[in-house]
């Protein structure tokens, strides 16, 4: 048996090479043609001929080898199964002649004779190949007839990916690779140039849609348009959105200190600063400020430095940390110095962040004067103000707190109008060089609650316009006469105190944003004044002229006059055209003249969220395309973009009938 | 015994004798037999006694009558209202059933400027979430309870819309919905007379507010002697919503401008008092009958917006014809009715929370019934309209008093208005709507003035719950009809048609026998 199975293992080993040279070649032409599903038939068929293969060879060496072999006598049969002593005397036989008569070359040339190459086997397949190859060539050469024929559906969305390419080149900041694409849902960074190209220019052009209502056509020409928003554009009845990824304006993480006011040991000689900036392209500039304020009360110094923050290997971000020796910053005990962190990036408008200021502390070493003055009656207790600068700062550091984390609402009035406190004395101090005069806070006769202010200190809500004070109120003095200086420097500080009113004001009404620019224009005033003159405050106590009683008592209005005025109309709240927009929409009707831009404009200007904003523009073409069911989707989206809805005073109306009348008159 | 049926007796009669006379005694049997089964036939016969069955229905269809029907035995929740009120009244068994169901309450049409309030109670007690829906997805308002559910939203703008709300469980598994329609009407503009004898900021943030209402205002501040602060209407004012004084000017008033004012009132006009700067308790005492006590210097009146208590104020919530709670106590005057607002400083909420003082600004009116005259009020409909099923528009109001016709221009119908017996002073037309959606509805109001209204048609799968309730309110309604007992009695109608074989068979034995 071993023997039998030794030789069926040789002729099948032969066969299989044999048959190789068809199983390698029939693979070639559908790797050529990357068709996997075709490399997998042809697997499929080898797998199949190899089994077949096998079971040809298994059935008929014996006949083979008797075939082609005088020597084996007929009788290869017996190297299988040989029962008798004759059949087995007879193996034994042919066993020993075996060897020398079976070589490599008669096996190949008994399996050559026996088995064929299989070429109609690989001809099959090569024709197969090449219908495949011609079907995937097939679209390729119909457009040209095609294009002016409606076509089914499937059909025209191949045709679309091989005749639509967008192009897009992102800004050459970015650093990122112009690219293109056949049509699908794209992203691309801010401000990339979008082409639409046709691959065949000769064709007919193509109308592109986009989602805020421009219409674009790409014919010879490529269309084009720079992306500044998400949009999706229709090409053909299919729209594919292309999301814009805005640049990002860098990030500054100041880790150390962890405080926005660090208050440093007594003895500190080390203040630790660790910050890093970072961009989503490229961080090209980043500053740090520091400010250093020197003394005490009014006497004030500042000094300023800027430092550029080094860049590392990784243009998007700079880190940067630095343990200051506390000499290094010039600090002296009871200094304080204020930093930011100011950072700009590289796109083509370029991102300017600043971090909020934090402020590193050296604490004044315990005198001795102060438990002197502690002792001493409050009253002469030297008057402790922030400047006009250190307000300034405060206010900028608590806007900037407001938007760098969720403060509520409380912390942000508290310190809005400790802010303001501070403005209020500041002004105070400087209001005592225009004897305190209250013309500054009744601007204009709807102020009333103002009106009657004196001394500049809260309201009293007296309600007389100013002449009436003017008349009888208790007039301190003749306005500026308090002073002594003239009148340019008057109006300077006119200008101060008015800014620092406004400012104040802003500041108790929890906007600090809005008190910044008075801020500075007083800061801008009081410069001015430091530059001219010098100016004195009052020795003496002030002492207002003794109140005439009996002009006081007489009600004498002489000069005050009653005002009137037309009530105030109401805030215009919805446009007209959006009003009409959303009342056509709400039936089946026409549309007012150019309500897509209306639309458009509306939608831009008031949804905000990229998803929302497309949901809409996808809205306004439906309905532009003539959608009726579509109507009450985009006047969902318009009605949506009210972002304050009113609430109006109204009187409830009332129907009353004869019979309520009856009855009531019954009743009565 | 009708007529007819003696005619048939004389005609039997009559042939029996002529057969009789012929001694044909078995024909003169047919021919008797024939009469007497004829006037059976068309005699229309009843049995004496407890007749009649009980039928036994189903929610799905409503019987076409109850002829013969003495009873009704209900599986389900049972008929729509407008089926309900097409059947005679008669003795119900019916159980309620313990399915689920919702009720869910909204205002039909609302002013633009007021908030919208849509009220969802569950007949189960579980976790759940309410929401409402504009028409592109977009959630306006939501609420989460195991109570009944509530969700509010102020409408932008004047439109008929149709949102949709629906009711998920704990899981956010849709329970029920449907539409949500409401047409949000124009408000007419408020008419307001200010008198004032302090000014303040309160008074501004209140002038603001009116303003920005669209309210036409005649505001006058008495600053000191012969010197006031006025403000002129934007159109000409002649009989105010609403007048408005201050404690102060109420006061310092003399007899005659006071009485004048009351005199106003008493016809009809409200008033409101802002009565913080109240300072002589006698004449309020005297002339009104508010009695007012002093007031501790910090107390605030209110928890969501909290407001100053005035100086003087009404000692309880019941002081003599004065009523009120939370700062605003209110009494009739004749015609008109006074409120007296015991609060100040609400201008410290006009920069934080100008909505919810808004709002509450409005709780002021409507508590002092500020309202304004109309002559025509379309009411909802009681219950879903649905389309093939019998809907009634019903209005009322002086604009139906001349007898007018509706126009449904959907339908293309034109209706009088008929009187109903089940609203006294209210008319009303019956339509079939054919589809969902809004279903436009005209009248013609005196002067040609065109009153439209719509109402909206729901589809059959809207609000399964809701409608299941409204179903079991109707079949509840008419099982406390008074049962009306069939015609002739608690007697059972005989049937014809066994009367009618008879006089056939009869009528054939006779042929045959006369054609042998």
């Amino acid at each position: 048996m071993p023997a039998g199975a030794d030789i069926f293992n040789r002729l099948w080993r032969s066969a299989l090479w044999r048959r190789a040279g068809l199983w390698v070649a029939g693979a070639v032409p559908w790797l050529l043609l990357r068709s996997g599903p075709g490399l997998l038939a042809w697997s499929a068929f080898c797998a199949w001929d190899a089994l077949r293969l096998q079971r040809r060879v298994a059935h008929g060496w014996t006949a083979w080898l008797d075939g082609a072999l005088p020597e084996m006598e007929d009788s290869t049969a017996l190297l299988l199964t040989a029962e008798s002593p004759v059949a087995q005397l007879q193996r034994e036989r042919l066993l020993t002649r075996i060897g020398s008569s079976l070589t490599p070359a008669r096996v190949r040339a008994v399996v050559r004779e026996r088995l064929p190459l299989g070429l109609p086997w690989l001809a099959g397949n090569l024709v197969l190949a090449a219908l495949a190859w011609g079907a995937a060539l097939l679209p390729h050469g119909v457009p040209p007839q095609a294009a002016g024929l409606p076509v089914a559906k499937g059909a025209k969305t191949a045709a679309a990916a091989a005749e639509l390419i967008v192009n897009m080149t992102p800004p050459r900041y970015t650093g990122v690779e112009a690219s293109s694409a056949a049509p699908r849902d794209l992203q691309a960074p801010e401000q990339t140039v979008v082409e639409w190209c046709l691959k065949n220019p000769a064709a007919a052009a193509e109308t592109i849609e986009l989602s805020d209502g421009q219409v674009l056509h790409a014919g010879a020409a490529c269309a084009r348009w720079t992306a500044t928003e998400s949009i999706f554009w229709r090409w053909r009845g299919a729209r594919y959105t292309l999301k814009v990824l805005p640049d990002q304006a860098p990030e500054i993480v100041v880790t150390q200190p962890n405080e926005i006011i660090k208050e440093l040991a007594r003895d500190a000689t080390q203040a630790a600063m660790a910050i890093s900036v970072r961009d989503d392209y490229q961080v090209r500039q980043a500053t740090l400020h520091l400010t250093l304020a020197r003394g005490s009360g009014e006497n004030i110094r500042f000094s300023d430095r800027e430092m550029p923050i080094p860049s590392g290997h990784d243009p998007r971000r700079r880190d940067w940390a630095k343990n200051w020796a506390v000499t290094e910053l010039g600090m002296e005990a009871g200094d304080e110095l204020y930093f930011f962190v100011r950072a700009t990036d590289n796109a083509s408008r370029p991102h300017t962040v600043q971090s909020p200021t934090y402020t590193l502390r050296l604490p004044a070493p315990p005198s001795d004067d102060e438990q002197d003055v502690s002792a001493l009656p409050v009253m002469v207790k030297p008057e402790s103000l922030r400047s006009q600068r250190q307000i300034i700062i405060d206010t900028e550091q608590l806007i900037a707190d407001m938007r760098a984390k969720k403060m509520d609402a409380a912390a942000v009035r508290e310190r809005s109008e400790s802010i303001a406190a501070d403005q209020g004395a500041l002004r105070r101090r400087y209001g005592q060089f225009l004897g305190e005069e209250s013309t500054l806070f009744g601007k204009d006769d709807h102020e009333e609650g103002h009106g009657g202010d004196h001394g500049g200190a809260g309201g009293n809500n007296s309600g007389k316009p100013q002449d009436v004070l003017h008349e009888f109120g208790h007039a301190h003095d003749q306005a500026e006469n308090a002073t002594l200086f003239d009148e340019a420097t008057k109006k300077v500080l006119r200008r101060a105190l008015a800014a620092m009113w406004d400012a104040e004001n802003a500041l108790r009404a929890i906007t600090p944003k809005t008190a910044l620019p008075p801020e500075h224009k007083a800061l801008d005033a009081i410069k001015e004044l430091q530059q001219s003159e010098r100016i004195y405050l009052h020795k003496t106590a002030f002492a207002p002229p003794p109140i005439k009683e009996d002009k006081r008592m007489t009600g004498d209005m002489l000069g005050a006059a009653s005002a009137r005025r037309e009530q105030s109309a109401a805030p215009d709240g919805v446009p007209v055209q959006l009003r009409e927009l959303v009342g056509a929409l709400a039936g089946d009707g026409p549309l007012p003249s150019l309500w897509t831009r209306t639309a458009h404009d509306w939608v831009r200007e008031r949804i905000g969220a990229d998803e929302r904003r497309l949901a809409a523009q996808r809205a306004i073409q439906d309905v532009a395309d003539g959608c009726l069911a579509c109507r009450p989707v985009l006047r969902a989206w318009l009605r949506g973009a009210v972002h304050d809805a009113p609430v109006l005073l109204q009187a409830r109306p009332q129907v009353e009938t004869r019979f309520e009348r009856a009855v009531r008159g019954g009743e009565q | 015994m009708s007529w007819l049926s003696i005619g048939a007796l004389i005609l039997g009669l009559a042939s029996a004798l002529a057969y009789g006379a012929r001694r044909r005694w078995i024909d003169a049997l047919l021919g008797a037999v024939a009469g007497i089964a004829l006037a059976g036939a068309v005699g229309s016969f009843a049995l004496p006694g407890d007749a009649g069955g009980t039928l036994t229905m189903t929610s799905a269809a409503a019987p076409a009558a109850l002829d013969g029907v003495r009873s009704l035995k209900l599986e389900g929740d049972g008929l729509r209202a407008a089926e309900w009120e097409d059947l005679p009244a008669r003795p119900l068994a019916w159980t309620v059933p313990a399915t689920p169901a919702i009720r869910v309450d909204f205002p039909r049409t609302i002013a633009l400027g007021r908030l919208f309030t849509l009220r969802l109670e569950r007949s189960w007690k579980a976790a759940g979430k309410l929401q409402l829906l504009a028409e592109n997805g977009e959630v306006l308002a939501e609420s989460k309870g195991d109570g009944p559910l509530s969700v509010q939203w102020l409408p932008p703008l004047a439109e008929r819309l149709v949102l949709k709300a629906r009711l998920l469980d704990a899981s956010g598994k849709l329970v029920d919905q449907g539409p949500v329609p409401v047409t949000v009407a124009e408000p007419s503009p408020l008419q307001v007379r200010g008198r004032f004898g302090a000014p303040s900021f309160d008074l501004r943030t209140l002038d603001d507010l009116l303003a920005a209402s669209n309210a036409v205002i005649d505001w006058q501040v008495e600053l000191g002697k012969n010197l006031r602060r006025s403000e002129s209407a934007r159109e000409e004012m002649k009989v105010p919503d609403l007048e408005i004084v201050d404690a102060a000017w109420f006061e310092r008033a003399g007899d005659a401008a006071r009485n004048a004012l009351l005199a106003r009132v008493a016809e009809g006009a409200p008033l409101l008092v802002l009565g913080a700067n109240a300072g002589d308790a006698g004449i309020w005492s005297r002339s009104v009958k508010l009695h007012l006590a002093p007031q501790p210097a910090d107390k605030t009146i209110g928890k969501r917006l909290p407001m100053a208590s005035g100086s003087l104020n009404p000692a309880d919530g019941h002081a003599g014809e004065w009523q009120g709670e939370e700062g605003i106590w209110t009494r009739d005057w004749h015609q008109g009715r006074i409120a007296w607002l015991g609060v100040g400083g609400w201008h410290r909420h006009a920069i934080e929370e100008p909505r919810a003082l808004a709002l509450w600004w409005q709780d002021v009116l409507d508590r002092l019934q500020v309202r304004r005259k109309d002559d025509l009020a379309w009411l909802a409909p009681r219950e879903l309209p649905l389309p093939g099923q019998r809907l009634e528009v019903c209005a009322r109001g002086d604009a139906l008093a001349k007898g007018g016709e509706v126009n449904v221009p959907g339908l293309a119908l034109t209706l009088p208005w008929q009187r109903r017996a089940e609203y006294v002073d209210a008319s009303c037309v019956a339509v079939w709507p054919k589809r969902p959606g809004w279903l436009d509805v005209r009248s013609q109001a005196p002067g040609g003035r065109a009153a439209d209204s719509a109402v909206y048609v729901y589809a059959d799968g809207d609000w399964p719950l809701w409608q299941r309730t409204q179903r079991r309110d109707a079949t509840a309604r008419y099982a406390v009809r008074t049962p009306v007992l069939p015609a002739g009695g608690a007697a059972r109608t005989l049937p014809a048609w066994p009367f009618g074989l008879v006089f056939l068979l009869a009528m054939l034995g006779l042929w045959w026998r006369e054609r042998r």
